[in-house]
């Protein structure tokens, strides 16, 4: 298990973008809360990243 | 009406990029330290952004980071502000902007995931009330460690830090770190040691980031 497999750091990369430039930053706008597609995006990206830890411990037990 | 990226300080070096709808990048001057730097909305419609959007937003942001010592990303704002409004809003806060520009100045942000290396999903379900108290009781203990273990060691390399435990299901930790510059190689081996030390858990680093989790200062609620 390492932190360096690309595809699990690139999953991970997006989810943390996506997290950063939705809900955190300057809001001056008053409350934006994350958008239905926000929560999407952010969903998808998490089944991805689960997937790929699942790809990840497969492939060390080959 | 306007789509704002981020706030520097005055004068804000604009980098060579375009905005959203490939619109210029302006500096729209708060006061007399501060600067947001924005572009015109044209025709883009409020409301949730597409992820080419949230994706250009970021693009933009990071390349403001590039050419200024202290940024304050902005988060994606679903409406538009006339120009008046915003100038207004920066305005009330700006002595809570100059104190956050000064914190991060100098600063990156890096992130970290802390996810199970294996499932603990697939377990079955508890055969009393009594062993699911004990699995929770168990399950709080580790976070613990983990915050002691790895979180306490990185946050003493770090300016500033946040963390939230068990944010979801599936992640342990969460944590953002205020790093300087010249700090993010020996924050890295860090990292990298405390992998090698803990083998029941993956630590997934990110970054370097503009500071989007370090625009808050004291006193200020989100």
């Amino acid at each position: 298990m390492t932190s360096n497999s690309p595809s699990l750091q690139q999953d991970v990369a997006l989810i943390e973008l996506v997290d950063r430039v939705l809900n955190k930053g300057v809001a001056l706008t008053g409350d934006i809360t994350l958008s239905v597609a926000g929560v999407d995006l952010v969903y998808v990206g998490l089944r991805l990243l689960l997937a790929s830890v699942g790809t990840l411990e497969q492939l060390e037990r080959e | 009406m306007l789509h704002l990226y981020a706030l520097v300080r005055n004068p804000a070096e604009l980098p060579d990029a375009f905005g959203l709808d490939e619109a210029p990048l302006r500096a729209f001057p708060v006061d007399g330290e501060v600067d947001a730097v924005v572009s015109d909305a044209g025709r883009r419609r409020a409301g949730a952004p597409t992820e080419a959007e949230v994706l250009a937003h970021a693009r933009v942001v990071d390349a403001i980071a590039a050419a200024n010592t202290a940024v304050l990303p902005a988060r994606f704002a679903a409406d538009t502000s006339a120009e008046d409004d915003l100038r207004g809003r920066l305005l009330e806060r700006r002595a809570q902007l100059r104190q956050a520009l000064e914190r991060v100045d100098g600063c990156v942000e890096l992130g970290l995931r802390v996810l199970p290396s294996e499932r603990n999903a697939e377990r079955s379900a508890p055969a009393s009330g009594r062993e699911y108290m004990q699995r929770r009781l168990d399950e709080i203990g580790r976070v613990e460690r983990l915050l002691r273990e790895l979180h306490e060691p990185l946050a003493a390399l770090a300016r500033e830090s946040t963390s939230n435990v068990l944010a979801r299901p599936d992640v342990l930790l969460t944590a953002a770190y205020l790093v300087p510059r010249a700090d993010v190689e020996r924050f890295r081996t860090e990292v990298d040691e405390l992998h090698r030390a803990h083998g029941t858990v993956v630590l997934v680093l990110t970054g370097p980031w503009p500071p989007y989790s370090f625009t808050l200062v004291e006193g200020e609620t989100s």
